[in-house]
């Protein structure tokens, strides 16, 4: 039933979403329009309802937030202004991602908690906050990534055994949640029995309660009213546990639990000089990678020790965690650290894991490789400095003793090589000399000073984990700034995945090509029907069937055509869906550019073939950048130019004959020609007696020349640095034209012209006469490589025996008056077989290419009389490939 | 009735609902030493184990589910056996 | 001893949908066409072990009959479930401080029916 429910929710969300945004940009231009305010207001509220019967939690608090700031603002307790549609509108994308993230994967992101709670906090402060407009920057969200952390008391109530239980079957890949649930203390009646539902949890592990207040003696105990809050482990998913809760949710916390918070070391205290000893000798082991040795070392000690010390307690725990089928160093580290201190103390979630234990190195080839100090993570150094801290702390202990510096300076050697902080055995054995020497440990200890010193630069108050191994705790992106939120992030993903999403039907795009190639067979075929009515005609001398056939062919004929245009509109989109972005980037760059603009979009129902819409977006985008960027003037600029401030930029898409036509107008400040001159001879593109030779026509088409690009014309917001020449060369991969128009001090008109529908052309490339050249493959027989000696020479023409059949041969490079580069020995010759009016012909060529899909171009301009040419193609690299017309050439 | 009282004692047996609080309330505070037998215990109302948390009765037996004698076991500050 | 549930719905279809999921799974069900019908029966002294009503119905609707069972004597912890469709979000939490225990949302789908009564039914 949820999957239906999702199924149904997601386009609903979508829509609520959509019209949300578009009710709130209405709201920016017109902050009085009540009715756009309660129009949001009931989308986001139905959204916030609807989203509720789902594994979706974050995503209702979210909305729920946004929710309560739209009521304020129907109550006209706080007023609309941008920064609040900011937010608001950052907040839908957010939900909006949420949204593709569950229909993929039918729950949030893990991260969705974390983010969920800084939003909508910042929301809620904003809530708060009558009327102002302070910069939300100025409270950033110190509790980010916190906010889904395990808070260490949630596990205080379960014991060692039931913890290591939990860190094996999370060793063991799964993951373990830990949920607090406090019901309400009348909830009794409303016949919930919150006991029975958290022993009924899926996959419970183990499950403790606790009084939430202390109980009161009778007569004033009520048994009726709920003081227990429970707390338990889970190795199900959130969204089963979050299902059997599901009517209890609001009083329930789950948190993701991580294996060190799981370690605890607790017992009997105990100060033992043993423990000393461990301490440095499982350091050494462990900076030597010698994980089999310390387990060893710890289990020899685990038995000889009574089992109530907290220094046990942190060698059972050693000895898991040993054991786990990945090692966690620095938690390894600060188990041996407890044994000691008797408190462990968890270093943040962590360093790569070591598959495996490495064999211990000899120190002196060791740190063969230095690397420099940035890339060490800097738990690992904060790990390190309290290795040296030990050290330091064993040698001022013992004083000076020259043999027992030794195995304190192996250590530091071997940790500063582990990190590779470079090569300091020299060093070392420098100041264990100068130690010795002097009879003091002094110079050892000042080096280790040292060395730590040098490692604490690299771990201050700014460093932060970097690890990309390690897992990520929760950490939203700080999400409002003043460049761009984090959304942007996310505009990405919206631009590539989640827009296909958005077609409420939806059909495999292999269903419709297979549909569109059987129609191409049927097309195909009927054409045989022409041949059988001759051959009924002439052969068995009968007219009148040959009429009929005739007749019938006209017949099918026309529903094969009509069929594949039926086809073709099945693949057509409305321009809607690549004009739906545009209200929203226009809006968000014209405030970032202080640029006032009116977007105007007409004709957005006009539809054209899939390919086309999908491929149109990136282009209309580029333009549409453009324009903003460099073409609309600021509104001081427009004012004193005599124009009205807001600029007007028009969208516009209508259907001319076959083609659609998509308009982008501003009325901007337009192209200066003489400018466009100017940079092209100084970019080389063309000289000066060329560029004035010019018409302004055509030096503005210049825009479009490969490798013109200037910052007048480029727009820098793209941040691709690709030139208007990448939008023609898109459009003409489609078959379609682009042009451009400009009246400086008027405006700019950008026209992209494209084919309706899309003729896809499957050809071979061949390699022939040392150029590249495409063969339709419905002409190709098959491929042959035959050998020199089976090519036979009858009267001039070549020919060979393919399977029985003289194949007649004709050489490309003949055809094309060129000299042939064969490839490979020069033993064989690389054959084509092509069937052309009903008879096979091998042409030879010099290689064969990979097939592909093109839509075919016909000849234009000067090539336009060149026979033995069908047309041309676009390749992906920019590449003409012209396409053989055999009936011509042959 | 899930609640079987008996001398000094109360057996509870299969599942326990609410309405058994008062009455097992009641019988614990009238009995100078209660003994609660829970071997037959298959379950018990939130109320149930919150009185028992409350009063701390001897627990003459306890319930075969570990999930529950567990949990019992934690609230009471005892161990079950 | 099979719980017993009492379901109370205006519409005699999903009466009829629902008392067929339910005895099908063994369990002992009582119906009533309306709130008056199902108060009447809890009055003289039916105890079901837990009670699914609509939402819409008639002169006392799901909301209404929950408030009114929650006065009956014995009735105040008894496990209630209330069909929703999903337009009507805002009536659970009206549902929840009537004193109904979870909803479920219209339509039932068996296989959850039976999975929320075994959990709010435990023992049975």
């Amino acid at each position: 039933m949820t999957d239906q429910l999702l199924q149904r929710f997601i386009p609903e969300a979508r829509d609520l979403i959509e019209t949300s945004a578009s009710g709130l940009l209405r709201l920016e231009k017109n902050p009085k329009d009540d009715a756009a305010v309660n129009e949001v207001f009931r989308a986001v509220h139905t959204l916030k309802g609807s989203s509720g019967l789902f594994d979706a939690v974050a995503l209702t608090h979210l909305v729920h937030a946004a929710e309560d700031l739209l009521s304020s603002i129907r109550a006209d307790e706080l007023i609309l202004d941008s920064t609040l549609i900011d937010m608001l509108l950052a907040s839908l994308d957010q939900v909006g991602c949420w949204i593709d993230h569950l229909e993929r994967d039918n729950c949030l992101p893990r991260d969705a908690d974390g983010i969920s709670n800084t939003m909508a906090r910042e929301l809620r402060s904003l809530a708060a906050l009558p009327g102002s407009a302070q910069p939300t920057d100025a409270a950033p969200p110190l509790l980010s990534g916190q906010a889904a952390d395990l808070d260490p008391d949630w596990l205080d109530g379960f014991s060692e055994a039931e913890r290591r239980e939990a860190f094996h079957r999370l060793t063991a890949g799964a993951t373990v949640l830990a949920v607090r649930y406090v019901p309400d203390e009348a909830c009794f009646y409303s016949g919930t029995d919150p006991l029975g539902l958290v022993l009924a949890t899926p996959e419970l592990l183990v499950a403790v309660a606790h009084p939430v207040a202390a109980f009161a003696l009778p007569p004033d105990l009520d048994p009726y009213r709920c003081n227990l809050g429970f707390t338990l482990l889970t190795t199900a998913d959130r969204t089963d546990v979050e299902m059997h809760m599901r009517y209890e949710l609001e009083r329930v916390e789950i948190r993701l639990v991580a294996p060190n918070d799981l370690i605890s070391v607790a017992g009997l205290p105990t100060d033992a000089p043993v423990w000393e000893d461990f301490r440095e000798e499982a350091g050494e082991l462990l900076a030597a990678g010698d994980l089999v040795g310390l387990a060893a070392r710890a289990a020899t000690l685990n038995d000889l020790m009574g089992p109530d010390l907290a220094a046990v307690a942190a060698l059972r725990w050693l000895a898991t965690l040993l054991a786990a089928p990945t090692q966690d160093r620095a938690a390894i580290a600060a188990l041996i650290e407890a044994t000691v201190t008797g408190r462990f103390v968890a270093m943040p979630r962590q360093i790569a894991p070591v598959a495996q234990p490495s064999a211990a190195v000899p120190s002196a080839t060791i740190g063969s490789a230095p690397r420099p100090h940035a890339v060490v993570d800097p738990h690992a150094r904060a790990f390190a400095r309290s290795i040296l801290a030990a050290q330091l702390g064993c040698c001022e202990g013992i004083g000076f003793d020259a043999a027992r510096l030794v195995a304190p300076g192996r250590v530091v050697g071997n940790l500063m090589a582990s990190l590779g902080a470079g090569d300091v055995t020299d060093a070392i054995a420098n100041a264990l000399q100068s130690a010795r020497d002097t009879g003091s440990a002094a110079p050892f200890l000042r080096l280790v000073d040292r060395l730590d010193a040098e490692l604490a630069e690299g771990c201050g108050a700014t460093a932060v984990p970097t690890s990309a191994s390690a897992p990520v705790p929760a950490e939203p992106a700080p999400w409002h700034r003043d460049d761009r939120p984090a959304v942007s992030n996310h505009e990405e993903v919206r631009d590539d995945d989640a827009r296909p999403l958005t077609h409420m039907l939806k059909v495999d795009q292999a269903k419709i090509d297979l549909l569109m190639n059987l129609i191409g067979e049927l097309v195909v075929s009927k054409n045989s029907l022409p041949f059988l009515a001759k051959r009924a005609e002439e052969v068995h001398g009968s007219r009148e069937m040959s009429r009929e056939i005739k007749e019938q062919y006209a017949v099918i004929n026309r529903l094969a055509q009509e069929m594949q245009s039926a086809i073709m509109h099945v693949r057509m989109l409305p321009v809607s869906d690549i004009f739906g972005r545009f209200p929203r980037l226009v809006r968000d760059m014209a405030r970032k550019l202080t640029k006032e603009i009116d977007l105007v979009i007409e004709g957005e129902d006009t539809a054209a073939d899939k390919i086309i819409i999908e491929a149109l977006g990136d282009p209309i985008l580029h333009i549409v950048r453009n324009s903003l960027d460099h073409g609309i003037e600021q509104p001081s600029d427009r004012l004193a130019a005599g124009k009205p401030a807001t600029a007007t930029l028009l969208l516009k898409a209508y259907q001319e004959a076959d083609n659609v036509v998509i308009e982008i107008r501003d009325d901007g400040r337009g192209i200066d020609p003489a400018a466009i001159r100017a940079a092209a001879v100084a970019k080389g593109v063309l000289d000066q007696a060329r560029a004035d030779a010019l018409s302004d026509q055509e030096a503005i088409n210049l825009i479009y020349h490969p490798g013109f690009s200037t910052a007048a014309v480029v727009s820098d917001l793209s941040g691709r640095g690709v030139g208007m020449d990448v939008v023609r060369t898109t459009i003409e991969k489609l078959a379609g034209r682009v042009s451009v128009t400009s009246r400086v001090g008027e405006g700019t008109r950008t026209r992209l012209s494209l084919p309706l529908t899309m003729s896809v052309t499957h050809v071979m490339m061949v390699e022939a006469a040392g150029s590249l050249y495409g063969v339709p493959m419905d002409l190709i027989v098959e491929t042959v490589r035959v050998p020199l000696e089976a090519i036979h020479t009858i009267k001039q023409a070549e020919a060979f025996i393919l399977r029985d059949t003289l194949i007649p041969l004709v050489r490309m490079s003949t055809l094309m008056a060129q000299p042939a580069r064969r490839r490979g020995d020069g033993s064989e010759e690389a054959v084509l077989v092509c069937r052309v009016d009903g008879r096979n012909v091998g042409l030879v060529i010099d290689d064969f290419r990979e097939g592909m899909d093109i839509l075919l171009k016909p000849l234009e301009g000067i090539v336009a009389g060149i026979k033995g040419f069908a047309g041309t193609a676009l390749l992906g690299d920019g590449r003409v490939l012209l396409i053989l017309d055999l009936k011509e050439l042959l | 009735m899930a609640l079987r009282f008996g001398e000094g004692e109360v057996h509870f047996d299969d599942h326990c609902v609410v309405e058994d609080a008062m009455p097992l309330l009641a019988f614990l505070e009238a009995e100078a030493d209660p003994q609660v037998r829970l071997a037959h215990c298959t379950g018990m109302h939130t109320a149930l184990i919150q009185v028992l948390a409350a009063i701390r009765p001897r627990i003459g037996s306890w319930p075969a589910d570990p999930g529950l004698a567990r949990l019992l076991g934690g609230l009471m500050g005892m161990e079950p056996t | 001893m099979a719980a017993t549930i009492l379901i109370v719905d205006d519409s005699a279809t999903m009466l009829m949908s629902i008392e067929g999921v339910l005895s099908k799974a063994g369990l002992t069900v009582v119906k009533a066409a309306s709130g008056e019908e199902a108060l009447a029966k809890l009055k003289s002294g039916s105890k079901p072990n837990l009670m699914i009503t609509d939402l819409n119905m008639g002169a006392m609707n799901g909301i209404e009959l929950i408030r009114n069972t929650r006065k009956v004597a014995g009735m105040q912890f008894m496990p209630i479930l209330m069909l929703t469709t999903e337009s009507q979000q805002d009536k659970r939490n009206d549902a929840r401080s009537a004193g109904a225990t979870g909803w479920i949302v219209k339509p039932v789908d068996g296989a959850t029916l039976l999975k929320v009564i075994g959990q709010l039914v435990p023992g049975k």
